[in-house]
């Protein structure tokens, strides 16, 4: 039973378990919510930001607000984070509150704090925004159950898990599928175990990286298997590249949707049956800084920024996630007023800077490079201004699907030293994700997104 | 040679000298002449930047550390393996660290459980490293050579039996600089089910290697004759016989789960997967490191750019070394096409033994090379040869400091 709060007052109401709603009153609630926060958090209040003025135009009420970064964040958890008068520690330790991990896929990992059950509340919120994965969800392929195919909790190379039987990952309708840090190391045991535990969970709704997937696929593959789940594929956590959505597609037949979210601020978008994102209501307001600078290969992006609505503890205000989207501003807004996206194209410091000051995506680059045939994997990495180095893992023959990389990406990074290479797999990082560029050094955002004041990455 | 060919082996090699600090050194007044890469190579600033980095500015441990140092040091660890994976067309689960090519060739004789009725095929040229995990566990077959150390590969198959457990070569003799009919070898010992290692240590700075197109079984190298530092080295096994391997060393890093908690009849553990089970202990985290440096640099280089310098500097170093009256270089007949930048010869100086002539080489003109018997002391009673001076240039290496080095020899051998 998902659940949304209703007013200033906190007052939290039950929310229908079927389809969503459009919010009407959206944009009051991203005020009422910026209130509350200043009101009960203590980092809010420590820093003495002007008193929100509920009745005004939202823009000009978000703009009184400094961006909030991981780093403003990260040295204040828990206490400053919790509501006043409660008590973090008794609430860690009976549960109302969780203390998360969150990935750090670019290096910039955080501890966060969920109200208890708020992950699974809005995440399936937003997962209805989808017509056909509400009808999954509501019965239509059977009984729901899904599986969630990403890093173990441990993440890199700490895993001291052993080998849990089936019966020990899962919860309730829940089955965690992986034991293992690192998918380019899994046995074929593991994976046959896998492909295996899809059938027996009865999996109707799967929750994947895309690179996991797109390994056990091509897995599935070689071996004559398919991944049997019943109703639909969901891609989160980590940017999905085409060879990835191939590898995936060959070994199943239907849906693979896009999720679009962050562990500190919830599920922000969820891909439509129109193949756009749709901000999903309730749970974020989400404000795109539109790039001033060129972005080759990509048309109106911008940098996500977002409020959470729906937080008890640790209510974010301004948050910068850190993710390039486009914007497609034509598209019906289903949900909110915020519009809908293109396509997620990555981190910020994941994108490539240009001599002449333009940033390159990774949705650039994929777009570039991603029809290749034989193209399994690749990897950009920037480690200087002057010069960026491409890692191309080919199924089979290497050197035509580099020599066709080299190529295509000319054009795209122009003024840059580039080098094409052969490689046999790309590295995890330590948050168990993999990232398909990485730019090494840090930029004044603000030189390069309207309303990015003081930001640098 | 040509003028041409010359000036090629001079800017290829003086485009890269100023990477490797160690070749401004001056030795008794005279600039160094390094040509010892056999025995292990100078290392490039990009190495030296790597160990010193991880010192200076994330020392810690790999695959256990939590900490942001931790988590540094395990992706700059673990890029190492993909790099030495995507040297030999390898997949990463494939490689296993170790030491050296020694320790990789002793895992794999532990490995592969051998008894004293098994046989082991190798040359009667290899290396210790090679030979004695063979002598220690089998029976070795030696292949036998001929005068100059060179294999008589036409009498492999004869030697094979269905005792016969592997076929273990060197792909280049680090005596005579020859490269082994790799392809010949795997097809005569894949007939009979026979799978082979090849033993890396000298070919893989010198040559392009595709494991896949090779289809060789197991490749044991090290990261120190390949410009990256001594301490570290690679087993490459295909995947269908690495998930078959035997444990090897146990302990912290190779286990997933120790289930001896309860207190009660021991139970049992669960290792790590492929390769990290056979990678127990704290690794040499920064050897690694600088190995994987290493790789890159070489890559970036370009192996087949590096295989055309040596072929040309093969051809210029024996040609000159030949000429000399009073020197016999091993192998000399081979074609540079078939063979690396090394030369073993022996030096007829009255009153001097070879190891003589190599330090007299050093202190009277600063020209670094080996003298003795290269761990291969079987070659040397067999070619009857006591001891041998060898002259193993790469890379940056000059057509002068080969000038150098056969001025000098001339000088000892008079």
């Amino acid at each position: 039973m998902s659940a949304l709060p209703t007013s200033a007052a906190d007052d939290w109401q039950p929310l229908s378990p079927t389809h969503p709603l459009p919010d009407p009153e959206h944009e009051a609630r991203v005020a009422r919510a910026i209130a509350r926060a200043q009101r009960d958090i203590p980092f809010y209040r420590a820093r003495g930001d002007a008193p929100v003025a509920v009745e005004a135009p939202l823009a000009r009420t978000l703009s009184g607000f400094p961006l909030l970064r991981k780093s403003d964040v990260r040295s204040t958890l828990p206490k400053q984070w919790v509501p006043a008068g409660r008590d973090a520690r008794a609430e860690l330790a009976s549960g109302a509150l969780v203390l998360v991990e969150t990935s750090g896929s670019t290096g910039e990992r955080l501890r966060i704090l969920w109200d208890a059950d708020w992950w699974m509340r809005q995440e399936r919120r937003a997962m209805r925004t989808h017509p056909g994965v509400a009808a999954a969800m509501d019965g239509e392929k059977g009984a729901y159950r899904e599986a969630i195919l990403t890093s173990p909790a441990c993440g890199v190379g700490t895993c001291h898990i052993g080998n849990l039987p089936y019966e020990e990952r899962v919860d309730g309708e829940l089955l965690f599928l992986n034991q293992r840090p690192d998918p380019l190391f899994w046995s074929a045991e593991d994976q046959e175990r896998m492909l295996d535990e899809l059938q027996r969970h009865g999996v109707v709704g799967l929750e994947s990286d895309p690179l996991y997937l797109a390994v056990l696929a091509d897995f599935a593959k070689a071996r004559g298997r398919l991944i049997d789940v019943r109703g639909f594929v969901q891609l989160t956590y980590a940017f999905a590249t085409q060879a990835y959505q191939r590898a995936i597609r060959a070994a199943f037949g239907g849906p693979v949707l896009q999720l679009y979210g962050a562990s500190e601020i919830g599920v922000l978008f969820m891909e439509g049956d129109d193949g756009r994102l749709h901000h999903c209501p309730f749970t974020t307001h989400v404000e795109l800084l539109r790039a001033c600078v060129s972005t080759p290969g990509a048309s109106d992006l911008a940098l996500v920024v977002a409020t959470s609505l729906d937080r008890v503890a640790m209510p974010l205000v301004r948050f910068v996630v850190g993710d390039l989207v486009q914007v497609d501003r034509a598209a019906p807004r289903r949900w909110t007023s915020v519009p809908a996206l293109r396509s997620v194209e990555g981190r910020v410091d994941d994108a490539v800077l240009r001599p002449d000051g333009g940033l390159v995506t990774a949705g650039a680059i994929d777009r570039a490079i991603g029809a290749i045939d034989g193209l399994r994997l690749w990897q950009v990495n920037q480690r200087t201004p002057d010069s960026v180095e491409i890692d191309v893992v080919a199924a089979g023959a290497a050197a035509p699907v580099v020599d066709e990389v080299r190529g295509r990406v000319a054009p795209l990074f122009e003024g840059l030293a580039s080098t094409t290479r052969a490689a046999t797999a790309i590295p995890i990082e330590p948050s168990g994700k993999f990232r398909v560029s990485k730019r090494h050094f840090s930029i004044d955002l603000d030189r390069f997104f309207e309303h990015a004041e003081g930001l640098v990455r | 040679m040509t003028d041409r060919e010359r000036s090629a082996i001079d800017a290829f090699a003086g485009h890269l000298r100023p990477e490797f600090p160690m070749l401004s050194r001056v030795l008794e007044g005279q600039p160094l002449v390094f040509l010892d890469s056999a025995s292990t190579t100078p290392k490039p600033r990009a190495v030296i930047d790597a160990v010193v980095d991880y010192y200076e500015r994330c020392t810690a441990n790999v695959h256990r550390g939590v900490h942001a140092l931790g988590q540094e040091a395990t992706q700059l660890y673990d890029a190492a393996r993909l790099e030495a994976a995507g040297l030999i067309g390898a997949r990463p689960d494939e490689i296993v660290f170790v030491r050296g090519t020694t320790e990789a060739i002793n895992l794999l004789a532990h490995a592969l459980s051998l008894g004293s009725a098994d046989e082991v095929v190798f040359p009667a040229s290899e290396h210790h490293a090679n030979w004695l995990p063979w002598r220690a566990r089998a029976r070795p077959v030696p292949v036998a050579i001929d005068a100059d150390g060179v294999p008589q590969w036409e009498t492999l198959e004869s030697l094979l039996t269905p005792r016969t457990r592997l076929v273990a070569i060197g792909h280049v003799s680090n005596v005579t600089g020859c490269i082994a009919p790799v392809a010949d070898v795997v097809r005569t010992a894949h007939a009979r089910g026979i799978p082979v290692l090849l033993d890396a240590a000298q070919s893989l700075s010198h040559l392009p290697i595709d494991v896949r197109r090779l289809d060789v079984d197991f490749l044991a190298a090290s990261a120190h004759k390949a410009f990256g530092p001594s301490g570290v080295g690679f087993l490459y096994a295909k995947r269908e016989h690495l998930k078959d391997f035997p444990l090897y060393q146990v302990g912290g890093g190779m286990v997933a789960m120790n289930e001896d908690i309860v207190g009660a009849a021991p139970s049992h553990f669960v290792p790590r997967e492929v390769p990290f089970r056979f990678e127990a202990g704290t690794p040499a985290i920064e050897a690694t490191i600088g190995f994987g440096a290493a790789i890159k640099w070489m890559r970036g280089i370009g192996l087949q750019a590096i295989r055309e310098h040596d072929v040309r500097l093969a051809r210029y170093l024996v040609s000159r070394l030949s000429e000399l009256p009073g020197v016999r270089v091993l192998a000399a007949q081979a074609p540079a096409e078939q063979r690396i930048a090394l030369a073993t010869f022996v030096v007829d100086a009255p009153g001097m033994t070879q190891e003589n002539v190599a330090r007299a080489l050093c202190d009277m003109f600063g020209v670094c090379v080996s003298g003795g018997f290269h761990c291969t002391h079987v070659l040397h009673a067999r070619a009857r040869l006591d001891g041998t001076v060898r002259a193993s240039p790469h890379v940056f290496n000059t057509t002068s400091e080969i000038d150098r080095l056969v001025e000098g020899v001339r000088e000892l051998a008079s």
